[in-house]
Order: structure tokens, then sequence, then C-alpha cells
């Protein structure tokens, strides 16, 4: 988590017009292109040509850590000079000095709050105007959020603000549509930045209040343990698959145990044709065995996987242990099952 | 005070029988993150400056020098990041939000300035009370969590900075604590564990603030302590460190969101002590001071307070008692 900037990026600062750099780089950033920019930082071993302050491809922007941080510093001054009362004439100013702030570090909060309050602004002038700068705006935190950026791909205040902006878009009356949410941003995202706990918890958020709940949940499930599969070292999108496929707590609904039980065969089948070995993988298993989701066959089969493969880690204390630890778990918290 | 990092970088060569508390540069690190005032890295770190004062001033305490920042510069600084609302931002010209406030009432607590919180302190009825408001007009009447800020992200991490900064003010009394303590109990996993929201995934950092928030409720009694334990537990990795969840790296900070939870519900010795504090001193950089998340990698001022806390849970030699929460 370190924000550390090295000596020669801060020797480097010296060389070039702030002001221009700023300039350069606010303006593709914040140009309405209408889809969605895919950023990535270049570092010290990747130089651009004198007066070369970022590398743009279409839709592919590099940009230079060190030029953003001096980007960053006349954004800042901008930003501040601004954001109390800032004049009508001047909102576009105060949001891309933003977009530039929450490019260098995105849990900048009065950044964030700043495009709140523009966007809010623009809404009292007619719904129009505030639907389309909403679309805009969620183009703008989803190409964050789907960036070639460790930090900005998990930022809970970038995913808060995703959060914010969809809520309005309801409010509006503006659609929504889960399945391309899910594989062109969400999925992105949780794929970019593994076990990213924010991608994840406004997936279930998405779910339990843009979507009808339960028929969503079991429309995605599918597409969820296809994911989980091919990445069963992330134990976030183990731990949504099981939210998936947990009924939600009201007294009309009965357990899918079907989906639950036929999820649970394909991941142990296979766990024990790849030997996987991954903790998340067995912390998914040992909690869905003990629940009465599955039918009870499967637990005898969870065990004899269990036993089948600590004869082939011997060697291998951490694998072992998440599979001795599967077991105690699961015989310690197995709940009744009727089925 | 900057949240600063580097220059220093911890040690992955030091020796495991020799390793020693570097008191001396851990403190000199945490004074000299004020002084670089001009530098860029003061700018870059300001939207966390509250946080960064607090952890910093806190790992003073612990390593038993509590007047080693200047106590005045420190309470004009905190005053200064107050909104007419009550609430606190990062840094003066900063929004307000509840984990600036929290952090802003703890430092107050800390260098004993309530009271000058009382006679200069803005928001309506000044003082105590004019936080209090602030705090409690975040809560949600309905499910009982706490909102961060007006704009409505809700997040059990709130739950804890509300509580936590109202226990500081004698004022819990202005919230409603029995939906709280319902909200935090609705959102225990099967697993033992706590996440941000009913239903989501357990998360040590989330634990820690729904554990540390029952325990300030006086509530510890409706936290499943085996099975939450038990998940705790099996964050320490092989090489002693902490991670946050199932094969996450870990990282020294856990060594306090999870050895704390674990002491909070009594459970602190089923982790191997001894082997959590060889890591956590292999994470410090014994020449330049501070402390970094992994051996090798660049100290910063959050890692260093949080390794001292670790080692303060451990009772390492040295270091001061740390409350859990």
């Amino acid at each position: 988590m370190s924000r550390a900037i090295d000596k020669e990026t801060v020797a480097s600062l010296q060389s070039d017009d702030p002001t221009s750099v700023y300039e350069d780089i606010s303006c593709t950033l914040c140009w309405d292109r209408g889809q969605l920019l895919e950023i990535e930082f270049l570092g010290k071993s990747h130089p651009l040509p004198p007066g070369t302050n970022f590398l743009l491809d279409g839709n592919n922007i590099a940009i230079p850590k060190a030029k953003l941080v001096q980007a960053f510093v006349t954004a800042r001054q901008i930003f501040f000079n601004l954001a109390k009362d800032c004049p009508k004439d001047k909102l576009q100013v105060l949001g891309n000095a933003a977009a530039v702030i929450l490019l260098m570090d995105p849990e900048h909060i009065t950044a964030a709050n700043s495009r709140k309050k523009i966007l809010l602004r623009a809404g009292s002038l007619s719904p129009e105007i505030f639907k389309a700068m909403l679309r805009k705006e969620l183009l703008f935190v989803n190409s964050f959020l789907t960036a070639r950026l460790h930090r900005h791909t998990k930022s809970p205040t970038l995913w808060g603000h995703r959060r914010w902006v969809l809520e309005k878009c309801k409010a509006m009356g503006m659609g929504y549509d889960i399945h391309q949410d899910l594989h062109s941003i969400i999925l992105v995202a949780a794929e970019r930045h593994p076990r990213n706990y924010y991608a994840w918890s406004h997936l279930r958020w998405v779910i339990q209040n843009l979507c009808v709940g339960e028929k969503t949940k079991s429309e995605i499930s599918p597409f969820i343990k296809n994911w989980c599969l091919r990445h069963p070292s992330d134990t976030s999108g183990f731990s949504f698959l099981l939210f998936c496929l947990a009924p939600l707590k009201t007294p009309e609904n009965v357990p899918r145990s079907d989906a639950s039980t036929f999820v649970c065969e394909e991941v142990l089948g296979l766990a024990v044709s790849f030997k996987w070995t991954f903790e998340s993988v067995w912390v998914f298993l040992r909690t869905i065995v003990a629940t009465e989701l599955v039918a009870s066959s499967q637990r005898l089969v969870f065990l004899e996987a269990i036993n089948n493969l600590l004869t082939t880690c011997e060697g291998e204390p951490k694998a072992r242990s998440n599979l001795q630890n599967a077991m105690q778990w699961f015989e310690e918290n197995q709940q009744a099952n009727g089925s | 005070m900057s949240l600063v990092s580097g220059p220093g970088r911890a040690t992955a060569t030091a020796l495991p029988d020799e390793l020693q508390l570097a008191i001396e540069p851990h403190v000199k690190y945490i004074q000299s993150l004020d002084s670089r005032k001009d530098e860029l890295e003061y700018w870059l770190t300001e939207h966390l400056r509250l946080n960064g004062l607090y952890w910093g001033l806190t790992a003073l305490h612990l390593l038993g020098r509590p007047d080693a920042l200047p106590r005045n510069e420190t309470i004009k600084f905190v005053l200064s990041c107050q909104h007419d609302n009550g609430g606190f931002g990062a840094a003066p010209g900063h929004d307000a939000h509840l984990l600036y406030t929290c952090s802003a009432i703890q430092i107050l607590a800390m260098v004993d300035a309530l009271d000058d919180l009382e006679n200069l302190g803005k928001g309506e009825g000044g003082g105590r009370v004019a936080v209090s408001k602030y705090i409690a007009g975040l809560q949600n009447q309905e499910t009982g969590t706490f909102a961060g800020d007006e704009w409505g992200e809700e997040d059990t991490r709130f739950i804890l900075c509300a509580l936590n900064a109202l226990s500081l003010l004698h004022l819990l009394s202005v919230v409603d604590m029995n939906k709280a303590v319902d909200y935090i109990v609705s959102c225990a996993n099967f697993d033992g564990g706590y996440g941000v929201s009913p239903g989501t995934e357990s998360h040590s950092g989330q634990i820690y603030a729904c554990v540390g928030a029952l325990r300030i409720a006086g509530r510890l009694d409706l936290v499943n302590k085996d099975k939450l334990g038990r998940w705790l537990s099996e964050r320490q990795v092989e090489a002693g460190g902490l991670n946050g969840r199932p094969e996450k790296l870990e990282d020294v900070c856990y060594s306090w969101w999870v050895g704390s939870s674990l002491a909070m519900i009594g459970r602190l010795h089923w982790i191997d002590g001894p082997k959590l504090a060889k890591y956590i001193l292999k994470c410090q950089d014994p020449k330049e001071g501070g402390f970094a998340d992994r051996p090798g990698d660049t100290v910063d001022v959050f890692h260093t307070v949080f390794s001292i806390a670790g080692l303060s849970l451990l009772e390492f030699p040295g270091v001061e008692d740390v409350d859990p929460c």
C-alpha cells in the first residue's frame, strides 16, 4: 500500500513545465470518447521523448508515473482554488482536476465527492442533461475500476462512487443490464485485482438493489462458477459463488439443493482430477458441504477426496494443512442435513 | 504531519535470534515525517493526514515517547480540520468523513485536549455535542449501520469509527446502540467472520471493526468466539505473519487487525505469538526506522503503528500496553 515516490522521479519533475503536463493529461483523460479508456502507468524503464506526456493508441492510454505526479501537483492547486463555491463556468475545470487527482490516488474522498456535487448541479438543469452526465460518469469510473492499476481496481472510494452513480441512474428510471455489467466491468476488475473485496461486495449490492435478487443469482451463477474454476485461488470469487447458491433467508424459499449439489460435485470432481489443494477451493468446499444446501451424499465424497489428496501431497505442509483444516472444520460445523 | 513513505527499507536479512525492536530509530522516523512539509509526498498524502497523525502519535505512545510530537501544534492542526457540521476532514479543506472524525477524537483524547475541543470546536452546540450530532446523523435509522459521510456509503468499519469516537466523548447515548448491535449480528457469516454488510465475504479488517464495536457496546457475548477464533487463527502463514483472508499475502498490519480481534475474544493464544513477533521485527528498518508491510519493502507510518501495536499485544518488551480496541 506504499505511496512512495522514488528519488529519480522527484528529480525528473524539475525539468518540465507542470501546467502543460497537466493540461495535456487532463484533456486526454477527460475527453468524451463514449467508451472505456484502458489506462496504465509507465515506469522509469519506459522513458518518453521530451515533450511527450503520454502515449495514446485508440482508447489505450499509458501515462508515465512521473508525469502524473507533475500533473497532480497542478491539479491539486486548481482543485482547491475552485472547490469551495465553484462558479458554473468552471465546473468542468474542477471536474477535470478531480479526475487527475483520483488517477493519482483513488482514495481521495474530497475529489470523488466534488464529482458528485458537479453531477447534482447538472441534475438541477434538466433530466436529460443529468442522465447524459450520469452515463459519462459511469464510463469514467468504470475506466478507473477496470484499468491495469493495482490500487484503482479495488478502491472502496471508487466502488462507492460507482454505487452512488448507479443509485442516481435508478432514480432517473435508467435501465440496468446485469450481464453487461458483470462481464465488462465487475469480472474484469475482479480478474485484474485478485481477491477483489470491494468489486465482489459491489456485485452483491447490485444484485440486491438493481436486480430481481433470486432470479438474477440463478442466472449468473453458472458464469460465476466458471469464473471460479478458472481462478481457483480466488477466495472472493468462491465466497460470492456461495452467496449466489444460498437462498435469501425467507420462510417461503426452499433451499436450492439441486444447483448447489451440482456445483459442489463439479468443484470436488475437478479438485480431485487436478489435485487442487488451494485454500480458497477447500474453504469453499468445507463451507458448502457443511450447510444444508447440498445433498448429504456429497459429504462422503468430500471426505474421500480429502483423504485421496492427502496421499499426493506428502511434502507440502501448506497443502496438507488446507486439506486437514477443511476436514476438521467440516466435522465441527456440519449442520443437520435432511436430504 | 505528513503520512510519508520511505526512505527506509525493511531488512530481509536479520538473524532471528538477534532481532531487537529499534525504538530510537522508529521515534526519529515518525518525528521526521512532519519535517518534510515542502516535499512532494506531503501533498500526495494530504487526504490521509489526520489518519497519519493518529498513526504516528499512537506509535510514539506505544514506544513510551508520548511527548515526541509537539502537543500544541497537534491540537491546532486537528481543530483546523473541523467543519461547521462538527465533522472532521483529513486536512484543512478536505471533506468531513467518519474516518477522519474518529482519528481527530482519538488524537485529542490521547493528548488530553478534549477541553480544547469544548472551547474551540465548531458546530451546533460546540465541543463534544457538535461532534456527537455529526456522528449520530450518519446512523441509518432503519438498519442501525453507519454511512461514512453525507454521500451514504455504508460499511461496518464506520460503525466502529462512530462508536469509538462517541465512547471517547462519553456520548454513546446519542446513537441507537441496540440497532447497531443487531446490524453487526446480521453480518455474522457461517464461517464465523464478518463482512462489510450482511452476507458479504469475511475479512479481517471488517472483523476487527465488528468485534471492536461489539466490545464497546458490551456485547461480545454475541460473538461465536470459537468459530471466529478458528477463522482468525488460519490467517497465520508459514513465515509467521498474518494475512487478511484465505490465500492472501501476509501483511504486517494484520498483526493488529487479526491479533486484536483474537485478543478481544480471548483467543490470542490460538496463533504462534513468538513466530509472529519475529516476523514483525523482520519488517522493520532498524537503521532509518519505520516498518513495511513485508520484509524488504518501503516503510510507512501506517505499517509502523500496526506493527508496534501487534508487538504490544504480544507483550513484547519495550512496548506499552495497548487496548485491543
